[in-house]
């Protein structure tokens, strides 16, 4: 059985295209926007999907275990997402 | 954090028992608070705040034993970044001047997304109060089949657990019991053990800064400024930064030094305890079916059609206000103009009296009530679409036009409502939780051309511009001068936002929580608070104001003015019709009685005209007789040169030098002045000070041909295209609007209003004099 490597890319949140999916990593400073999100239950390392963008091309709304929030791409600079290929 | 908040002073038992209601945004919580406290509400201000302190009244039992509960803005975490969001933790504290110290915190948690909401109870549980907790909108996660085992929570957390339907008003009473026993028992929640090196680290801190500051700092304290990477706290707590940051450093280092990472420790600790404590207790849902929200959001965040939607949705919202409150604002005008009528027969005696009431107070009432349509509409649309979960998605879809200048997108609906008010307007902007955007977005509004400019603009270029350029010359320029305001607001804001607001710019992280269908006991009810406080909290102001400048263009008011001017009339119009004064006065005054009455004074005095005056004087001339049109016209002579002598005369005479740069005559400038406590009153003083009488509308014909013949001394016209457009732009961006300010006073504070007032009393003079000085130096 052909061993499969998983490609892994991680892709900083404000260059993720709609629709794909990952774990959350954190590549800059623990700053307040993160501090935010993981007051409200988004944690580096969980599911996060992009599920949109502003028509004027920011925000961006991420998805996550059980709720929706919504981030200026300019102010998630410390975030990516690791996708899943 | 095993052990307890280190104050030990709860309050005394001889007061009402406090209560205090925390829990993140969109749980319900207002309107769970709503259902407790019923029409015992009010609204008040934390000192020094801009966010608003909501308090109401429990009844516990029937015999009149009532608790205060207080409604604390909603929160993910004690965390404060942005500068207000302190005062949940020091409420909770007991800190806040003029705010007890809770008794007991009711946690308001959405059952839905139980361990995202108990994050914030952990931290709440520290400080050591005791606490209940309600599981609200359980109808929602009984539908989606998240079974929770109430009392094993209960049982492993040591405090009631309460199921609600706070929209629907289910579980409210064993909520009240609840309550009621827990002010008796005090059951306090189990708090997290933390890992040794980071309850150390918490502690040395706790007791390094002890002392450093002006009152002892509490652990809960210590905890968040170890914790947060950014945190307004420090500001508030008036350590200085050197030190502090020296201390907390070492504080992190030594989390560090045990293995752990401070920025995350936090969540790195609570999550796992919140996921051990749930284990069992709750049915995970399976992997959720595409949601019925998020198809809703495919449609209204869509690239096209998410903002043609937003358009309408913002249009019918703009058009209700502009035009839907129109009729009831007549309406209210015309009760009021009957009740002055009629209060105003009482009063005939006594011309001062009857002017005060009638002209002050009645009209006083009338100026703040007439208001209340605008303010119901709008807040009846707002908080319709935020019942409903609109209004992130709106803030959303607007953000990128708003970030750069330092709003976000919630601004757009304060923003555009102040194009028809900017009262209610203005009140909206309290759903901006940033203390720096809410406060730019504030002092912006104003400058959004209101609906009470366009009599001004209709006036001026029906007179001056239409007749010179044509109509559609004439339609483009309305149209432009709606666009001068806010084309100086995306400055002003920018200004406002780098120079004069200094502060932490807050994160845009905003939740799209899933759409639910709105109470409509819950609309209704805000809106009728809203109603309630802009009356009593704002209508105070106006009315005073009212008053004060109804005082101004009353008094002094010497009887000499009316019989001289009567005199003036009567004489003009003898000369023009060549006729005696005495066949002149018979002629306005109508009455054979009263013109024999004159002649026999007359006959006694050789000098005709004084002969008049004393008649005038004798009282009888005016009131007894006819209210033909010379009759009239007299009346307004007299109310003209009233108001030329009168305080607000002088002050215009005495200011008009300075308005002298933008072409302003001294009438133009005792109109401007006149219209500072609201913008539409120019259109009646300029109707008095032409001697045309205060009930001209913006389209009388003879208020125009009275203006266009106006002259200066030299004799050269006052008004042209230049002046005309000088005058609307200062219009545009002056602030003349009592009750606006009134309104920013109440949502900020009086140093802001004053500001509010004189940079954009400043900006319009600029404006006007700029205008006046190209136009001349072009178009001369």
């Amino acid at each position: 059985m052909p061993a499969t490597i998983e490609e892994v890319t991680t892709v900083p949140i404000g260059k993720v295209r709609v629709g794909h999916a990952g774990k959350l990593v954190v590549s800059g400073a623990c700053d307040c926007t993160l501090q935010r999100l993981m007051a409200m239950g988004l944690l580096p390392g969980a599911e996060v999907k992009v599920i949109r963008v502003a028509p004027l091309g920011d925000p961006i709304v991420l998805q996550t275990r059980g709720f929706q929030v919504s981030l200026r791409k300019a102010e998630a600079q410390g975030l990516a997402i690791e996708l899943s290929a | 954090m095993t052990q307890l908040a280190t104050q030990t002073g709860t309050s005394p038992t001889t007061h009402a028992p406090q209560i205090a209601l925390v829990g993140n945004p969109n749980t319900g919580k207002s309107a769970l608070f709503n259902r407790l406290t019923g029409s015992r509400q009010r609204v008040g201000n934390y000192p020094g705040l801009t966010i608003e302190k909501k308090v109401g009244a429990l009844r516990l039992d029937e015999q009149g034993n009532n608790a205060n509960v207080v409604d604390l803005p909603g929160l993910y975490s004690l965390a404060a970044i942005s500068p207000d969001e302190w005062v949940v933790l020091e409420v909770l504290l007991g800190h806040v001047p003029g705010t007890l110290r809770p008794d007991l915190v009711v946690c308001v948690l959405d059952a839905t997304n139980l361990r995202r909401n108990l994050f914030l109870a952990t931290q709440v549980a520290e400080v050591g109060l005791p606490m209940v907790l309600a599981l609200n909108m359980w109808d929602e996660a009984e539908e989606k089949k998240l079974r929770v085992d109430v009392e094993a929570l209960s049982a492993r957390l040591g405090v009631p657990v309460v199921p609600t339907v706070a929209s629907k008003g289910r579980g409210v009473d064993e909520l009240k019991a609840a309550i009621t026993d827990a002010l008796a028992r005090k059951p306090k929640m189990q708090c997290i053990a933390w890992p040794k090196p980071v309850d150390d680290a918490v502690h040395t801190l706790h007791k390094a800064l002890d002392g450093q500051t002006s009152r002892n700092i509490d652990v809960t304290e210590a905890q968040r400024l170890l914790f947060d990477t950014e945190s307004s706290l420090a500001d508030e707590l008036g350590i200085a930064v050197g030190e502090r940051m020296k201390h907390v450093e070492t504080a992190r280092e030594a989390i560090r030094h045990g293995g752990y990472d401070p920025a995350h420790v936090e969540t790195a600790v609570r999550y796992p305890w919140i996921d051990n404590l749930l284990a069992g207790l709750t049915e995970p849902p399976g992997e959720p079916k595409r949601a019925r929200s998020e198809s809703i959001d495919d449609l209204l965040t869509h690239r096209v059609f998410g903002l043609v939607i937003f358009m309408a949705v913002m249009y019918v919202i703009f058009q209700s206000i502009y035009t839907l409150a129109g009729p009831f604002m007549d309406g209210i005008e015309n009760v009021f103009g009957w009740i002055g009528d009629h209060v105003g027969v009482w009063f005939e005696n006594s011309p001062i009296l009857h002017s005060l009431i009638v002209d002050g107070v009645i009209a006083g009432v009338g100026g703040v009530l007439v208001f209340l349509p605008q303010i119901v509409i709008l807040f009846f649309f707002i908080s319709l679409l935020e019942d409903v979960g609109y209004m992130p998605r709106a803030a959303f879809l607007m953000d990128r036009l708003f970030g750069w200048c330092g709003l976000s997108g919630k601004s757009f609906v304060p923003m555009l409502s102040s194009f028809a008010c900017a009262i209610p307007g203005i009140m909206s902007a309290r759903t901006l939780a940033e203390p720096k955007a809410r406060l730019t977005t504030i002092l912006v509004c104003p400058l959004m051309s209101c609906s009470a400019r366009l009599p001004v603009y209709v006036l001026l270029i029906g007179a001056f511009i239409e007749p010179v350029y044509g109509a559609t010359v004439a339609g483009i320029t309305l149209f432009a001068m709606h666009f001068v305001g806010l084309a100086i607001a995306i400055p002003v804001a920018f200004i406002m936002n780098r120079l004069v607001l200094r502060g932490r710019r807050t994160p845009f992280v905003l939740e799209m929580p899933p759409y639910r269908v709105p109470t409509m006991r819950d609309v209704t009810w805000r809106v009728y608070g809203r109603a309630k406080e802009f009356v009593i909290r704002a209508g105070t102001i106006i009315f005073a104001l009212s008053i004060l400048i109804w005082a101004m263009s009353y008094f002094p008011r010497p009887a000499e003015v009316e019989v001289t001017a009567t005199a003036r009339v009567v004489g003009e119009v003898a000369a023009d019709r060549g006729v005696t004064e005495v066949a002149a006065t018979k002629a306005i005054f109508g009455d054979e009685e009263a013109a024999k009455a004159l002649e026999s004074h007359v006959a006694a005095a050789p000098d005709t005209l004084a002969a008049v005056k004393e008649a005038v004087r004798d009282g009888r001339a005016l009131e007894a007789f006819g209210s033909g049109s010379l009759a009239a016209h007299v009346e307004q002579v007299v109310e003209a040169a009233y108001l030329e002598q009168s305080i607000m005369g002088r002050l215009g005479q005495a200011v008009q030098p300075v308005f002298a740069p933008a072409g302003f005559d001294w009438k133009i400038t005792v109109g401007v002045l006149s219209s500072f406590p609201a913008r539409e009153v120019i259109i009646s003083t300029l109707g008095i000070v032409y001697s045309l009488g205060a009930d001209v509308d913006e389209e009388d014909a003879g208020l125009r041909e009275a203006m266009e013949s106006s002259t200066w001394a030299d004799g050269t016209p006052v008004f042209n295209p230049t002046v005309a457009i000088a005058i609307m732009v200062f219009f545009a961006l002056c602030s003349q609007c009592a009750a606006t300010l009134a309104v920013i006073a109440k949502e900020t504070n009086w140093k802001w209003a004053v500001f509010s007032f004189v940079y954009m009393t400043v900006l319009a003079w600029v404006g006007a004099v700029a205008v006046y000085q190209v136009g001349t130096a072009f178009f001369a």
